[in-house]
């Protein structure tokens, strides 16, 4: 089989800090609509006449993975990564009291 | 790596009913969904059950797996040859199998349901593909900033209607001050259009890996630091850790094992910056020498203090 490899190195300096609906909707695969629920349910936060802050993305690729895999409906993945967010903040500060707890005398 | 039986993943008899297989694979498929499991593995057990399952569910693909095994894909190939018996095709009929696993490779790439890049690409302009990536970065990194170079793999298409593999390399700067979990997106660094159709978006999640002294809470890190119980009782000043380097800390008198001290805006950078908290540990240093067991009950006659009183006992 004829086979070439082109290498090319592009550095990418600028980070896009917005990202539209449409580029949210062509990224996971989701219909427009489903978008429209996850603001409704509170999931992710939307602004008046502006994209998306791209910190939405988290929240959104959970989201939608949630609802792909297990069919779980907007209301019950607003109450999910509400539980998992604070579950990972517990799990934080039981880290730190077990480093604690760690410390041995010496 | 061989595969593991498919009924074995799901938990499941081999004469299984519909709905036992179906029942299996939700439990299963909840339990390890890597959004809800973080422990290590737990994704590609989750891709283990949805495959098994996708085989499973399929009344038509499990007979052919009950039939096969894992050449289960293979039924209608391995069917036909015991049917007539001749070995010549065997090698083309590999061939084959070979190109579509190719374009199934290209197609589940992208979240999207492309038509195949061979038979696409070059005919009707097709926007590239959104690329996703995982990058690990040490919490220093996330600090200060850090670069990774990707790479990614395309099929071009080229005018004589060819298709060839075009690897491409892309140096990623990660600006200081990212969180763990965040997701960069680089418009216009996916996967190439075809045509004049624009290229796809690349994302990118961070994972900040665990460090040796501190815990991440978004932007926020603590340390647990032990000190002595003069230092507690006294009050001192102490040098700390932080991302930056150390700093100078005031521990104040009277200070209580787990209490919470705030650096204010030793976090991770960003507007506005997060803050380290210092968890504190009192290490009571064991009575080794007769001087030193003294010194304790001289304490103990000095202070009084019985810690228990609340208990009532």
């Amino acid at each position: 089989m004829a086979s070439r490899r082109n290498k090319r190195t592009i550095p990418i300096r600028r980070i896009a800090t917005r990202v539209s609906a449409q580029e949210l909707c062509r990224a996971y695969g989701i219909e427009y609509s489903f978008l429209i629920s996850m603001i409704e349910y509170g999931i992710i936060e939307a602004e008046p006449h502006r994209d998306f802050d791209t910190s939405v993305l988290t929240r959104i690729g959970r989201a939608v993975r949630l609802h792909r895999d297990l069919q779980v409906n907007p209301a019950g993945i607003a109450v999910i990564l509400d539980l998992l967010e604070e579950l990972e903040s517990v799990n934080t500060r039981l880290s730190v009291l077990e480093r604690l707890h760690n410390y041995r005398n010496r | 790596m061989a595969k593991r039986d498919f009924y074995q993943v799901l938990g499941v008899k081999r004469d299984a009913s519909e709905e036992e297989i179906r029942k299996a694979y939700r439990n299963l498929a909840r339990k390890f969904h890597p959004d809800v499991n973080k422990a290590a593995g737990s994704e590609d057990r989750f891709k283990e059950i949805g495959e098994a399952y996708s085989v499973l569910n399929d009344s038509k693909k499990r007979a052919a797996y009950d039939k096969y095994g894992e050449m289960w894909k293979h039924a209608e190939e391995l069917d036909a040859a015991a049917e007539s018996r001749s070995g010549p095709n065997a090698h083309y009929t590999h061939m084959e199998d070979l190109g579509s696993l190719f374009e199934e490779l290209f197609r589940t790439r992208g979240p999207r349901g492309y038509s195949s890049p061979s038979r696409g690409s070059g005919v009707f302009p097709i926007p590239g593909m959104d690329q996703h990536a995982k990058i690990d970065i040490s919490l220093e990194e996330a600090f200060h900033g850090a670069s990774r170079t990707l790479r990614f793999t395309y099929p071009e298409s080229q005018p004589d209607g060819q298709g060839r593999p075009r690897s491409e390399e892309i140096k990623v700067k990660i600006p200081p001050g990212v969180t763990n979990g965040q997701i960069l997106r680089l418009a216009g660094k996916g996967g190439p259009g075809s045509g004049n159709a624009p290229s796809g978006d690349l994302y990118i999640e961070l994972r900040i890996t665990p460090h040796k002294l501190f815990e991440v809470d978004g932007k926020d890190i603590y340390l647990s630091l032990p000190i002595s119980p003069w230092e507690a009782a006294l009050g001192a000043t102490i040098s700390v850790p932080v991302l930056a380097g150390k700093v100078e800390m005031k521990i104040p008198a009277g200070a209580q094992a787990g209490g919470k001290l705030r650096l204010k805006g030793k976090g991770l950078p960003g507007s506005p910056a997060g803050d380290q908290y210092v968890v504190l540990k009192i290490v009571t240093p064991k009575a080794k020498s007769q001087k030193q067991r003294e010194f304790y009950r001289d304490m103990a006659e000095e202070f009084n203090y019985d810690p228990r009183a609340e208990l009532g006992v």
